[in-house]
């Protein structure tokens, strides 16, 4: 609703003509008329801010979203005053929605000394980044409508927005796999699964719900049950941060389709169950531990909308540097800014992974496709031949690679059923 | 809500017609009734009319309501400059009856614009009219006007800021009629009773004109002499008229203008009451002790302080042991702020500098515990069924 009054310009105006009209032709009445607007124009601008102050205002929302998602924002009211409130407005701010301003209305009664929970349901629409929400405003008009007075709540509170996660179903299709984790990747106390292992003494912060009875009688001090621990599959992203791999803009750049994919990749591995991490080299290290949970993922997705392809290590260095982050048995997924990269390197790589146990999976953005922006445009010829010699290193060493250019967006690319596919199993003497 | 507001716009047309009609035209109960049903009938139809309306194209319909409009304002200026100027009885009761069958078109056309100005200025003018009468008449216009037209553009008002938030608005109506009456009567009494005071008496017509019935001769017309001051009158309307309808259509215009910004007025989801612990009033200074016990005591409430700030406020009820058994930790230099603060505030024995030292270094401790180990915030909020429980004191 318009918060300008249709009657208040009107109304004046017309008050001060009956004033003068009133003057001119000396009736009093039109003269106290005209006063009388005057006097209750000035009540309107007091009533309208009257307990204002009084009235508090608080925002409660999730932190984060993914891309065109429904989420609900809560905000509470609280009346300080010693009368009922009624007819209040909020207003709020949602950087990453469409509208400019979100009003939701507290038509009352509400209390003294009581609140409501007012909620808005908003819609992700912005692409992903760092948004703000705020700031809030709680507003009230008069009984004539003829001022609304403001209160601004100079609150903001950052809010990031996450690509849109695909699940893909060729990493699916790998299946989880049991790594032989070396160390704890959550907690450090014993394991949580149901195989028995045995019974030790008590130690300071034990759960004393694992108390083992029989054992402590018999020993006559404290003793707890231990269980084996869970192995769990690790996921470790390798993602491609140099500088030479920016190429495109906007919605067509190799960064977009690195954060979408990593997006998708990390988000997979979250939902099969795996430990997942995310590890790159950009104008600093990012470096993400394997563990689970939502929690862990927002780290890993708010390490992404914050990256920038500022890094001077290839992506191959990066992976020799931290070699030792790969768990024995993990499932190690390299995500390269360009296929541009030298396939001896990359095939040394590949074995040095797979000599311990590592699984490795590539996927690839195409920079020398991208428009550039920091360079001379590589001819056709060489880029495809660069391509080709990429696809046909990997797919020699019989690991499932997946190559995006700028011909379809990384949506499209992630959708694609053939996306990550596993390599068919070739025997010798089979037919191509 | 709409209704309400619309029976108030009809008695604000009724009252101006009434108003204008008893002060200059021939006023009689069948005739007042006669305009009572003429009005009636003729919102009726101008409420009706609102559907047709809105399937003009917007433009189209602004500028139809920008020329009535303008044609309206020339009218009402031209009228009320006659009136002004040559205010004869006769001139001003023809003004009237004019004035009250332009009424009904307007209210015929209240729905063309998404507020009906036209009617309501109509309505002023009708009661400028009136008053020019003078005496209690007058003051009973311009008091009973500036209630109705408040009361209408408070209703008007609820009505929209309602139905663009999708508030069913009918629990709300004898509320919104209750804070605008509020607002509007107390103003609308103070001006009648003022006019009246001002000018208590009717103002009196002038004296009849003596004819002349001496003999003239057939073939010699009288000369009419020109009227200076009905020409005069004229003029200034002219001019008036032309700057009034450069203003109100530069008006029009920008009113359009401006910054449009999207504003999405979804439907809360309202959550149920809850009670809030109130805000402590700061103004009230806490009672300061002198001496030694003043010191432990400030000490204490420095605690107290330190614990609201870190989320565990002091609830009201709470007496110093409560307090320390529900804060809890640590436990012994907490004990001992404590029991120091009670002897020093309840006790009757002589404080010494030692239990001043152990207060202030207890209470510094119990902080120092606070800033490292945050205590699990206290919940702001009193649950109805707590707040009814009987505390059993």
């Amino acid at each position: 609703m318009d918060e300008r009054s249709p009657w208040r310009g009107f109304l004046t105006v017309t008050a001060v003509l009956a004033g003068l009209l009133g003057v001119a032709s000396g009736s009093a009445a039109l003269v106290v008329f005209a006063a009388g607007w005057g006097a209750l124009v000035a009540l309107s601008f007091a009533a309208a801010r009257r307990d204002l102050g009084r009235l508090v205002v608080r925002r409660r929302l999730p932190t984060s979203s993914f891309e065109a998602h429904l989420l609900t924002v809560d905000v509470s009211l609280e009346n300080h005053s010693r009368r009922s409130a009624r007819f209040v407005l909020v207003e709020d701010t949602f950087g990453a929605g469409l509208a400019d301003r979100q009003s939701v209305f507290e038509a009352g009664p509400l209390p003294p000394l009581h609140r409501r929970v007012l909620s808005y349901r908003a819609f992700v629409a912005r692409q992903w980044g760092l948004y703000t929400v705020g700031p809030l405003s709680i507003g009230r008009f008069d009984p004539l409508g003829l001022f609304f007075a403001r209160r601004p709540v100079p609150r903001l509170e950052p809010f990031e927005v996450y690509p849109r996660a695909v699940e893909i179903e060729g990493l699916a299709a790998l299946g989880g796999r049991s790594s032989l984790a070396a160390r704890e990747l959550t907690q450090a106390a014993a394991g949580q699964s149901s195989s028995f292992r045995g019974v030790r003494e008590f130690q300071a912060g034990d759960d004393v719900r694992r108390i083992h009875w029989p054992a402590t009688a018999r020993r006559g001090t404290p003793m707890v049950r231990e269980h084996e621990r869970d192995l769990r599959p690790v996921f470790l992203l390798f993602l491609d941060l140099e500088r030479s791999g920016r190429a495109g803009l906007g919605r067509r750049s190799t960064l977009e389709y690195l954060v979408r994919v990593a997006t998708s990749l990390l988000w997979t591995a979250h939902r099969r169950g795996d430990a997942f991490g995310l590890l790159a080299e950009g104008e600093r290290l990012l470096f993400v531990p394997p563990a689970l949970g939502e929690a862990h993922l927002a780290s890993c997705l708010h390490q992404l909308v914050i990256a920038k392809q500022g890094g001077s290590l290839p992506l191959l260095e990066v992976v020799e540097r931290h070699r030792e982050e790969v768990p024995h048995g993990a499932t190690a997924a390299l995500l390269f800014a360009t296929t541009d990269v030298d396939p001896g390197l990359l095939g040394r790589t590949i074995e040095i992974l797979r000599s311990s146990a590592t699984q490795a999976i590539v996927v690839a953005i195409d920079s020398l496709a991208f428009p550039p922006i920091d360079r001379p445009p590589t001819p056709i010829e060489v880029a495809r031949d660069r391509r080709s010699a990429f696809a046909t290193r990997l797919a020699s060493l019989g690991v499932p690679t997946a190559i995006l250019g700028p011909d379809r967006t990384a949506e499209e690319g992630l959708a694609d059923p053939r996306f990550l596919a596993p390599v068919p199993l070739r025997f010798p003497g089979a037919p191509a | 809500m709409s209704a309400l507001a619309s029976a108030f716009l009809y008695l604000l047309t009724l009252n101006a017609v009434a108003s204008a009609v008893l002060a200059w035209g021939e006023a009689s109960p069948p005739r007042l009734a006669g305009w009572a049903v003429a009005l009636g009938v003729a919102l009726a139809l101008g409420e009706r009319l609102g559907e047709p309306f809105s399937a003009i194209e917007a433009k189209r319909r602004d500028r139809v309501a920008v020329f009535l409009a303008t044609l309206q304002l020339s009218v009402l200026a031209l009228a009320l400059v006659l009136a002004a100027a040559s205010p004869t009885p006769g001139l001003l009761g023809f003004l009237a009856n004019v004035l009250c069958g332009y009424q009904l078109l307007v209210l015929l056309l209240v729905r063309l614009t998404l507020h009906p100005r036209g009617v309501v200025g109509h309505s002023l003018a009708l009661v400028a009219l009136a008053c020019l009468k003078g005496g209690p008449l007058a003051a009973w216009a311009a008091g009973s006007t500036l209630a109705l037209m408040g009361l209408y553009v408070g209703l008007d008002h609820h009505a929209r800021l309602l139905s663009a938030h999708r508030v069913d608005d009918g629990p709300h109506a004898a509320h919104a009629l209750g804070r605008t009456a509020l607002l509007v009567l107390p103003v609308a009494l103070a001006v009648g009773m003022a006019s009246y005071r001002l000018s208590p008496k009717a103002r009196p017509g002038p004296p009849p004109e003596a004819v002349d019935e001496s003999y003239r001769p057939l073939d010699k017309k009288p000369k009419r002499e020109l009227d200076l001051r009905a020409l005069r009158a004229l003029v200034v309307t002219g001019l008036a008229g032309a700057v009034a309808v450069y203003f109100v259509g530069r008006w029009i215009v920008r009113s359009k203008r401006g910054e449009h910004r999207s504003i999405e007025t979804p439907e809360p989801l309202r959550g149920r009451l809850e009670r809030v612990q109130p805000e402590k009033d700061r103004s009230s200074p806490r009672r300061e002790l002198r001496g030694r016990r003043g010191q432990v005591v400030r000490a204490y409430l420095g605690l107290l302080d330190g614990a609201e700030r870190a989320g565990f406020a002091r609830q009201p009820y709470e007496t110093p042991s409560e307090f320390a058994d529900a804060l809890a930790e640590p436990r012994a230099t907490l004990a001992e702020a404590t029991d120091v603060f009670q002897l020093a505030r309840y006790g009757q024995y002589e404080v010494t500098e030692e239990d001043v030292v152990r207060a202030e270094r207890a209470a510094a401790a119990v902080l120092a515990h606070l800033a490292r180990h945050p205590p699990k915030r206290r919940a702001g909020i009193i649950r109805d069924a707590d707040a009814r429980r009987p505390t059993g004191r």
